[in-house]
């Protein structure tokens, strides 16, 4: 080896090449998505307490011997459910960008185990695009207007429902460029089925936007005339339309008693101020249009 | 192997496969992209890999193919050998040293800026360097002297020498 050899490798070795956090978290929770079926003789085999173990260590390996565990990691940790009949949901990529005038922390979900073409898989690969156009268009507006403006982009998700029955995912979005904006993305699957499922689908007739709408301006009218500082954009003597109707792909949940709920984005049917409204439509008013296999989604 | 032994020998070669590649895709939301997906690739491959001792040189080179990939798809048009005008790598910058070596290495074009990281920073062996980059043990120790003379010239700009 030649002095100029050993020049640079004594450079490099000064220059250790360290990896950001967010890269070691990025691998640690794909490593933790692996499948850990093996094939069926060897399932024969494996002992309760040989699994137990392997989930133990990689739980201790996860939550201390990590270093630099941050928030957003041990945050994606809590969202993986208990193993077993439900749905896997993880942290599969992080966008972070932050500058004195932009901001951006992207967490991307994964359903995990999703076999091609699979319900999860149409929903994976439609989070993946919408994270991805919003990621690319941050980074568009940011080289336009530079250091002249502020901007910031944040997506969160959380898995509203998982049960043997349903599973809901629900993506966030929150961007500001001069005022703020928040939508949301829930994904569905009937697990009956493993079938993803819109609102309308939910349904026996077409006309079941007419039911909610006039369900929802009655609560909007309810509320409105219970507290003066809340505004919905509904007819009434001092404002001249109703909000846009609710259409076949409305975002919708069922919440832990079994109801239906219809959340709203920011400005859709109310000043901002108001923030995301969301309704909870009373089973009565639609159990006589709601098809026979929706009527107990919940226990 | 299980996948708890898997795991682990992901863990080990961390380190180097981010040095892989960001050396390639220069930034480290691609390089996280192309790791975690090349972990999942060798995962579903485990039965390919002909000896656990060439472990290392076997994941590395599903990183490098995975890289090479994301490239291919980019939207600007970049000879994958020899590229020049390249961006500045993004999401890191170090305030706190100079890497007088780290910068001159991201200087250089393809294949050496690669060959460099990887014999020098992470350590590989030539032989290994040719198992991940598909290049004959010949041509990696050309593409190494080569770097070293690039890197030579850079750094007496510098007046390091």
């Amino acid at each position: 080896m030649n002095q100029l050899d050993r020049t640079l490798h004594h450079m490099a070795d000064k220059e250790k090449i360290e990896m950001p956090d967010s890269v070691q978290q990025r691998i640690a929770a794909t490593l933790a998505s692996l499948p850990r079926t093996q094939t069926a003789s060897v399932k024969r085999v494996l002992v309760r307490s040989r699994l137990a173990l392997a989930a133990a260590c990689l739980a201790v390996f996860l939550l201390f011997i990590m270093p630099n565990v941050s928030v957003a990691y041990a945050q994606s940790m809590e969202k993986i459910p208990i193993i077993g009949d439900l749905i896997r949901v993880v942290t599969i990529r992080n966008y972070f960008y932050t500058d004195p005038t932009h901001e951006m922390n992207v967490e991307v979900p994964n359903i995990a185990d999703a076999s091609d073409n699979s319900a999860a898989d149409r929903i994976n690969q439609d989070v993946d695009a919408l994270t991805q156009q919003l990621v690319d268009q941050f980074y568009s507006e940011m080289e336009g207007i530079g250091a002249q403006g502020h901007g910031s982009l944040f997506t969160d998700y959380m898995v509203q429902t998982n049960t043997p029955r349903w599973f809901t995912l629900k993506l966030s979005v929150h961007i500001t460029a001069g005022s703020g904006f928040s939508y949301f993305k829930y994904y569905h699957i009937d697990r009956t089925t493993g079938r993803t499922v819109k609102l309308a689908d939910l349904f026996t007739t077409p006309d079941f936007n007419k039911v909610i709408v006039e369900n929802i301006k009655e609560q909007m009218r309810q509320r409105m005339a219970d507290d003066e500082n809340v505004s919905y954009f509904i007819k009434t003597a001092g404002f001249g339309f109703d909000f846009a109707n609710v259409d076949p792909a409305h975002n919708f949940y069922f919440n832990d008693e079994g109801d239906l709920v219809i959340p709203f984005d920011k400005y859709e049917v109310a000043p901002g101020s108001m923030g995301c409204p969301e309704f909870t439509i009373p089973k009565d008013v639609i159990a006589p249009i709601l098809k026979d296999e929706f009527q107990n989604i919940l226990p | 192997m299980s996948c708890d032994e898997f795991c682990e020998k992901v863990q080990l070669y961390q380190s180097t496969m981010y040095a892989l590649a960001f050396s390639m895709l220069r930034n480290d939301e691609d390089a996280a992209d192309a790791i975690s997906e090349a972990i999942v690739k060798a995962y579903g491959s485990l039965s390919q890999l002909k000896s656990p001792r060439s472990f290392r040189a076997w994941l590395l080179k599903i990183l490098r193919n995975t890289c090479l990939g994301m490239l291919r798809s980019r939207p600007q048009t970049l000879a994958l050998e020899e590229d020049a005008a390249l961006p500045e790598p993004t999401g890191r910058v170090d305030l706190s040293t100079k890497l007088v070596l780290r910068e001159a290495v991201e200087r250089l074009h393809q294949p050496y800026r690669t060959v460099v990281f990887l014999f020098y920073y992470e350590g590989l062996s030539i032989l290994e360097i040719s198992q991940i980059t598909g290049s004959s043990v010949l041509a990696v120790r050309k593409q190494l002297s080569r770097a070293r003379e690039m890197l030579q010239k850079s750094l007496k700009k510098e007046d390091f020498f």
